[in-house]
Formats: C-alpha cells, structure tokens, sequence
C-alpha cells in the first residue's frame, strides 16, 4: 500500500510530511492532527513544529534524534491515525469596529461586491474562519472561509503603515494584522484584540483553532481597548464540535 | 555590575541560539547568526554554549565597562581596542570599572560577538534572549542595542580558572566557501539539469543580506512549474529559489512561512559561515545526505565538548549543546 503522505529532510534538523498540495480543511486536519500526536508522544528531541495548509514541519535535535529514528515513529505514529478526526476545535470570537475610520475600504469592497456596507458585515460575519496557518509575522493568521462575494483584489499601492488589530481582505483571503506593518489589503475594520500579548507570553489562538467576527461599534471598541491594555480582557470562546 | 554603551554601531544586538517553539505562531527563532563564535565565545568564558552575547555587525559598539568582569571576542575580528591597546580575538580577557573597549571594522567577514563570564542579565522571554526585532520581543528592551543602554551582568566573576588557557586559534573566516546541503524539500520542482547547474556553479552574496535572508546572484535556476507552492514552513539554512530564479539563504531572521520553494538546505554545521559571508562572497553548493550531514554535526560536537572540558573542567555541559 501506497502512503498518502511523504516526508522530506529539510537541512540536517528538521523533516517536512507532507499530505498532498490543495487547500482543504481536510488536508490541513491530517496536519494538526499529526502535531498534536506527536506532542502527545513526548518525544524527546523535538524542538518546534509549524503547521502549514498541508504540511507540518519538525524541527529536532540531530543529536538526540536521527533523521532514521524520526521517520520511522512518524510512519509508526501515522499508522494509527488513520481514522482519528479531531472531535472538537476552538472558535475565537474577535469583535470588530467595521468601517469609518478603522475600515476605510468598507465602502470599496461594498461598491466592488455590489452590495452595501452592512451586507459586507454581515458576510464577513457569518463563518467559522479555519486558521489554516500562522506566518508573515506573529499571529498573522491564513483564515480558510471567506465567503467568495467578497473578494477583493488587493490595492495596487500597499500601504506603508496598517495599524495593528486592522482587519482586511486581500483576493480571497481575510485576516488580521496582528503588529503595525505595510500591507496591501482593504481594510475593512479593526478588533482592539492582540492575537498575543508581549506582557504574558501568551499566545491567543493557535493554527488549527478557528475565528469569527463579531461588530462592534466604536465605544465598546474603546471599552475593550481599555481592557486589552490592562491585560483584563478575556476573549470570548467558543467549542466547535465536528 | 554593568557595562554602558557609548556608540552602538549600526546593528548591535543580544542574540543566544534562538526561541524555539514558536514558529508555528509566526516568530521567528532569532538567534546568532554566526553560532560557531558563539559557541567559541561561550567555551572561552565557561559559559553554557548557548549564553546570550552581543552580535555586532560590520562596525562594532565603544562601551565603558561599569564593573569588574571577564570577557571575550569572537567572531570576525574587528580591531577590539581596550584603554588604547589592541586585544587579541578568542582571548579571555579581564577587564575593570572604567575600562573602555571599543570596536572597530570588520573587514575578513560580517558578525563579531562581545559576552562575558556569568552571562549578561537579560531576560528569558519565551526561552530565549535573543532579541527579535521585527517583533520586540527577548533581548534589550526588544530591539537593538542603542548609546546609553547600560546592559547588567548576571553575576560578578573577575577572574576564571585556568585563565592562561583560555584562548584559541581564531578560525580563518573565508568569503569563499563551499557550503554543504541537503537536497529538497522541493528539490522535485526542479529539472535534473537545473539541479545539475545548481551545484555545479558558483553564487554570489548580493547587497540584499541580512539576518532574514541571504540573496545570491549567478545562474538562474527554473522551476518546472514555476517557483510557487502552497506556502510553507521555513527552516534556517533552507535556500529558496524565487520567481526571477535566484536562491535566497534564509537565516535566523526569516518569515516562518513562504511560498516558493526550496531546492535544498544548508547543513547545521556550515550554515554559521554563511553568517559571514559579506556582498561579493561566492559560494559553491555540494549536495549531500541527510545521514552524511548528522555525522558532520555529531563529529564536530564532540570536537566541541572535548575542547569545552578541557578548559572547563569542573563544568558539565551534557544538558545542552
């Protein structure tokens, strides 16, 4: 029998598996499934692992574990996974200010859907987005989910500043910037939420987690603001059962 | 027990070997980019290999030590100077409250780095010092090293045993290397005969390189369909060959993810060179095997322990590399 993923060496300390080339929340499941396997093995000698669309990179310690070892437990762990689905997921409930001063391409993509600024909302709105991955810069999220009416070309200047916490549209794709940077996306809104927080360490949500959108307007965004500052905001949750 | 920067040349920042763990939330590890001198630093100084040092970066910091302390400098030499007197590179070395040590040039490679005995009083900040700049997080305050940044040490060591023998040969830093790699990830993307020229050529370090990425400059390398791939995971060493066909060196700096592919990785026990290497280096790839390669790593740690335990004695080092 044929496997239907493959392992490639990256360098001396790390391996990629791979589980074929689409997008697909299928895919990207056999993904964090694999991950969450192998931190539940303990084994020593991992280092780090960054889970990506269809492949989970694993960096380890060739002095500890050989690149033989390694893909030997993988092939043995991935055997038993064969009929294993993650039963249930977090969704991440990230409010947002739409348009006005935080989303100054509402209007663009509204006219560009033809469809009003309110029905934008209401679609940005309305899914689980999968975090397929996370990458670019901290928290910056690849979400999977965007309904297709709104998809927008990216501007054909980027912008040298886009506010951290700015949420946009870029092609198909929807997100959050999670740190002030340059960005060419529409800009829709922004969530006074910080994906992770330098003071605590903590990291709010992982690939494989999911977010939704919830509106706002600009007085609750200024209460959480507050709160987010204080390090008091406790992001709502939900749990997501497949 | 502190040292006060006086100038802080152009990119001078606390960096160990790296924050691992966190790549899959978008941060990338950091870390120096030369950890050989490092590693050589922090044998010198009967560190663990792994303390944070100072990583300088063509043109080198003036300080004034505030407090007794135990130093060393590895890396490319940059001329240090100590109270108007030349100091030698790989040389432990003692120094007194308002000693003044100041850098110069690197001209033979990139990267020197400055550490002390007992480490400097940074903090840990998600399992490393090293600071990530991009994202403000580890080493001083998040970002650089900048004039009147006063850097405290962790604990007072003036003097260390067997001071006599704490020095080495500094290691010839060539700027033009051959670099071993690992073929692949996506070395199936490539034509037999790109793979072929790949390998056969000589590359040159572009003006585009830095601490995310090493841009090189010869023959044009294309993908048979193209250079883009579903994005990613990224890994220190891995070269990408980008859309107009040329490979980039990712280094410690690096985006975690990226969505061209990558014909092969440099192996852990020659990437440091590459942190070397200046505009105008050339570099020649010899493919070899993820086996091959371990034994390379395995052979030059134990040359590194056995050098370690002979000048630090009473120390172990089993717990890390």
């Amino acid at each position: 029998m044929t496997e239907d993923f493959r392992i490639f060496p990256v360098g001396d300390s790390a391996v990629t598996v791979a589980f074929g080339n689409e997008i697909s929340p299928e895919l990207n499941g056999r993904v964090h499934a694999l991950k969450n396997a192998i931190l539940m093995s303990g084994w020593t000698g991992i280092r780090d692992m960054n889970p990506t669309y269809c492949s989970l990179l694993i960096n380890y310690d060739p002095l500890t574990l050989t690149y033989q070892v390694l893909t030997r437990r993988i092939r043995r762990i991935m055997r038993g996974l064969k009929d294993v689905k993650e039963n249930s997921s977090r969704i991440f409930l990230l409010p947002v200010c739409y348009g006005g001063k935080y989303g100054e391409d509402l209007k663009d993509v509204a006219a560009l859907a033809g469809i009003s600024e309110e029905e934008v909302v209401r679609r940005h709105t309305a899914p689980d987005y999968l975090i397929y991955m996370l990458g670019f810069l901290p928290g910056f999220s690849y979400l999977g989910g965007l309904d297709p009416s709104l998809n927008t070309p990216r501007l054909k200047v980027p912008r040298t500043v886009i506010p951290a916490g700015s949420v946009g549209i870029g092609g198909a794709q929807t997100g959050v910037y999670p740190l002030d940077s340059p960005g060419g996306w529409r800009l829709i809104g922004r969530t006074p939420v910080r994906p992770y927080d330098p003071r605590t360490e903590m990291i709010l949500y992982h690939a494989g987690d999911y977010i939704r959108f919830f509106p706002i307007d600009e007085a609750e965004y200024r209460r959480i603001e507050k709160e987010v500052e204080a390090g008091t905001y406790v992001c709502p949750e939900e749990r997501r059962y497949v | 027990m502190s040292f006060t920067v006086i100038s802080a040349g152009p990119l001078s920042s606390i960096q160990d070997l790296g924050r691992m763990g966190y790549q899959e939330s978008g941060f990338s590890p950091s870390g120096a980019a030369d950890t050989d001198a490092l590693k050589a630093l922090n044998l010198l100084l009967n560190n663990d290999p792994g303390e944070a040092a100072v990583e300088m970066t063509l043109l080198g910091m003036t300080i004034r030590f505030d407090s007794e302390c135990v130093f060393a400098v590895t890396g490319v030499d940059d001329s240090p100077v100590m109270n108007g007197v030349k100091l030698p590179m790989y040389q432990a070395v003692q120094a007194h409250a308002g000693d003044e040590l100041s850098f110069g040039y690197a001209v033979d490679g990139v990267r020197t780095y400055f550490g002390i005995a007992g480490g400097f009083d940074i903090p840990v900040s998600m399992g490393s010092r090293s600071t990530g700049m991009k994202f403000s997080v580890g080493g001083y305050h998040g970002r650089k090293l900048a004039a009147g940044d006063v850097i405290s040490f962790r604990e007072i060591i003036t003097e260390l045993p067997n001071m006599a023998l704490r020095k080495m040969d500094p290691p010839v830093i060539s700027q033009q290397v051959t670099l071993r790699v690992v073929p692949g990830p996506q070395n199936e993307a490539f034509s037999e005969e790109s793979l072929a020229l790949f390998f056969s050529r000589t590359y040159q370090v572009s003006d585009n390189a830095d601490r995310m990425g090493i841009r090189l400059n010869g023959p044009r390398i294309k993908a048979k369909e193209g250079s883009d791939i579903i994005s990613d995971a990224t890994a220190n060493g891995a070269i990408q060959i980008i859309n107009e066909g040329l490979p980039i060196i990712l280094m410690q700096d690096r985006q975690t993810t990226g969505g061209y592919a990558k014909i092969a990785c440099v192996i852990s026990a020659d990437l440091p060179l590459a942190g070397q290497l200046k505009p105008g280096a050339e570099i020649h790839f010899e493919p070899i095997t993820v086996q091959k390669a371990q034994s390379v790593l395995r052979m030059k740690e134990v040359k590194y322990k056995r050098t370690y335990k002979k000048i630090n004695r009473r120390r172990s080092i089993e717990k890390s590399i």
